[in-house]
């Protein structure tokens, strides 16, 4: 008798500790999906929102939502995927998107979203929605999609005598700027720094200027085209820059964002998620689209976050049964009021609620119009961005090599990690 | 026969004991060492799926590999600075606290609180404060008119924030050590050098130090160990950087397996990080035996 209740006792053990708990279907009640971001930041509150209102609006689907920093996302996402354990859905950054497509991590959207009244191609934010194909097969919808932005300080552009009501619309402008809005000491340091501009961990700054200058990482067919004569004219105005203190070096996208909020840089290039915190800090804070490039062009970094579903998953209609709520119109207009982002439906651009509830979403729907996803498509997309792109602006910002030497050696770096 | 028999009954008895434990080491520290020898004899990507058996491909790889070198180095630069600092400061300040004045208690557990502090959070802590355009540290040494570099930012200097970030965080765990074993030390010591007129000075190198040798040991060889592991101050205060100044083997490891998935490759460097672990652990504990047995800190 003990020796059948131990038995039953390690047997009931097993059952519980081998269980597979992140998705279940069960007759009675709704089906649970599991689902991981990253959005911890101030935007988290409105998400929660909205999951919590589609949880509320049925009794079939039920998110179980878990949010986590982006960097403990990536590090648990493969390996849950390892151990068969993964989320349902995720909400990841798009530049992570070939990563697992070429994995085959993910499942195939197609035939869903054929299916669907909500999610209609043709009214979804195009280079997002276009990003979200690897090899011809739609892998992602977007989550929310946005575009980088010129943050002002209104109070430095007066002190400096610029007018904060008509922020620098071109190179010429922003250069001019960045002079007058230095500040420094009796002994030569920088008090008041121009602009942040973040070299690693950070939104693409840089990619920025350099496509201002018409500049490019890698071309549609996948060739480095990082030395270039406009990369060498872009990255050597950036050393000069650096030299007379417009930024600080080595910044990470989080100090760029503490030196901005703090007072201390006049100007940083950021996405619609940093409005909020700028604000909360007292700066008196204006936002413009990026000056226009060389030649007038127009360009600014565009991406953010789409939702995929994991090949494994159980309950993939369930899941994307949310992926279709995510993108209504009333949802997209509260997620965009919300967080200033832009709705990933083109057919809200001209919604009065919505612009009229926050005017910034104007600014980043302008933007995201000359928007270019950083490494669209490139599975190595990080490998380049430690390996040769870090190191470049590095060597750049510190003067520690010439910009032609850099550009060789990060041009060699790529090449070498793509295995030419 | 009896004897035996219950010698026999202790052994078993023992050995049972010791099982539950032995099955925890087994489990997670000797399986994974095993594992990570084999798997660092294969190409193993575990994005991709592929596992591919090569043989010490990943090892010859790994020695024309110039980041491992750097990163090697940056890790002994961290060793040879952390663990002197902290064994010789937190000697002092035991040596400090045993004084037993007033308030000294106090002291004790203000010290000891960055032990039970989470790395993590002392280092955004840091982070915060030491750097060089909004940090309280930098603003403050500034306007007493020092010309500080950015501590983090600055190749030159963001090793030297690490390390003694991780060193104040452990200085009070290590003078607890230290602690105890001025304790264990005989007051009539003392008190007989006092007579033959030895000062306090002369009372800790000849009497104090020599007697710590075993404590100081066992803080050497666990601070060794450990700061070849130094991980955590790296990934949250530089993630490695600037420049690669900050990048330690652990945490090229924790880059090749978690960020390029290169499981195969990141064994083959964490089984070499093990291999140098252990001789260092041995020679260690070699010379230190030795040195007790052959009566030298008698």
């Amino acid at each position: 008798m003990k020796r059948i209740l131990v038995t039953l006792l390690v047997a009931l053990t097993c059952f519980c500790i081998f269980a597979n708990g992140s998705s279940e279907t069960s007759a009675e009640g709704p089906v649970t999906v599991t689902f991981w971001n990253g959005y911890t930041g101030p935007d988290r509150t409105v998400l929660e929102q909205i999951v919590n209102d589609f949880n509320a609006s049925q009794s079939d689907v039920y998110i179980d939502m878990l949010i986590m920093p982006w960097d403990t996302l990536y590090q648990r996402l493969m390996t849950s995927f390892i151990a068969g354990d993964g989320p349902d859905l995720i909400g990841f950054n798009i530049d992570r998107l070939a990563e697992y497509a070429s994995a085959g991590r993910l499942l195939d959207l197609g035939s869903y979203i054929e299916n669907s009244e909500v999610i209609d191609p043709q009214i979804m934010a195009p280079a997002l929605y276009g990003a979200g194909s690897y090899n011809g097969v739609q892998y992602a919808v977007p989550m929310s999609s946005t575009a980088v932005a010129m943050y002002y300080n209104k109070d430095h552009f007066r002190s400096a005598g610029l007018d904060p009501e008509n922020p620098p619309q071109t190179l010429e402008e922003l250069f001019d700027a960045w002079d007058k809005l230095i500040i420094k000491d009796a002994s030569g340091n920088v008090t008041q720094y121009a602009q942040a501009i973040g070299v690693r961990s950070t939104v693409a700054m840089i990619p920025a200027f350099m496509w201002l200058y018409g500049a490019d990482y890698i071309d549609a067919q996948g060739n480095v085209v990082i030395n270039s004569p406009e990369a060498v004219e872009c990255l050597t105005m950036l050393q000069e820059a650096f030299a007379k203190g417009v930024s600080p070096v080595g910044l990470t996208g989080q100090e760029a964002d503490n030196l901005f909020a703090a007072g201390v840089a006049s100007i940083e290039f950021n996405g619609p998620w940093a409005y909020q915190g700028f604000a909360d800090a007292g700066i008196d804070v204006g936002v413009a689209v990026l000056p226009s490039g060389v030649d007038g062009v127009k360009a600014t970094v565009g991406g953010d976050s789409v939702l995929v579903i994991n090949k494994d998953s159980k309950v993939p209609e369930a899941a994307f049964s949310f992926i279709e709520y995510w993108n209504s119109p009333d949802v997209q207009r509260q997620w965009a009021v919300g967080t200033g982002a832009p709705p990933t439906r083109m057919d809200m651009m001209s919604d009065e609620e919505m612009l009229t509830a926050n005017p910034n979403i104007g600014i980043f729907l302008e933007a995201s119009q000359d928007a270019r996803i950083f490494m669209a498509g490139q599975t190595l997309s990080s490998r380049f961005d430690a390996e040769a792109l870090v190191p470049l602006y590095e060597s750049i910002s510190r003067g520690t090599a010439t910009v032609e030497d850099a550009l060789a050696t990060a041009e060699a770096t790529m090449n070498s990690i793509l295995g030419n | 026969m009896k004897n035996r028999t219950l010698s026999s009954r202790y052994k078993r008895a023992g050995a049972l004991m010791a099982l539950p434990s032995m099955a925890v080491i087994s489990l997670f520290i000797i399986i994974p060492i095993i594992y990570s020898l084999y798997m660092s004899l294969h190409d193993w990507n575990i994005m991709y799926n592929i596992k591919d058996f090569i043989g010490f491909d990943n090892y010859k790889e790994v020695f024309s590999d110039d980041r491992f070198w750097n990163a090697l180095k940056n890790t002994v630069i961290y060793t040879v600075a952390y663990v002197p600092i902290l064994v010789i400061a937190s000697l002092l300040l035991a040596a400090f606290i045993n004084e037993k004045f007033i308030g000294s208690g106090f002291f004790k557990s203000l010290f000891f609180i960055p032990a039970i502090t989470s790395m993590a959070i002392i280092a955004i802590i840091f982070r915060f404060l030491l750097d060089g355009d909004i940090g309280y540290v930098s603003i403050m040494l500034r306007r007493m008119g020092f010309n500080v570099p950015d501590f983090l930012r600055d190749p030159s200097t963001a090793m030297g924030a690490v390390v003694l970030t991780s060193a104040w965080r452990w200085i009070g765990f290590y003078m607890v050590i230290f602690l105890s074993g001025f304790n264990s030390i005989p007051d009539s010591l003392y008190e007989a050098a006092e007579i033959d007129g030895a000062g306090k000075l002369r009372q800790f190198f000849s009497i104090s130090i020599p007697l710590l040798m075993p404590t100081i040991s066992f803080a050497l060889i666990t601070n060794l160990i450990n700061s070849f592991q130094v991980f955590d101050p790296v990934y949250v205060m530089t993630k490695g950087g600037p420049m690669f100044s900050t990048e330690v083997l652990v945490y090229y490891v924790y880059y090749m397996g978690f960020n390029v998935f290169d499981m195969g490759y990141a064994s083959s460097m964490a089984f070499i990080l093990f291999v140098i672990i252990l001789l260092f652990t041995l020679l260690q504990l070699k010379g230190f035996t030795k040195s007790e047995t052959e009566g030298e800190y008698a």
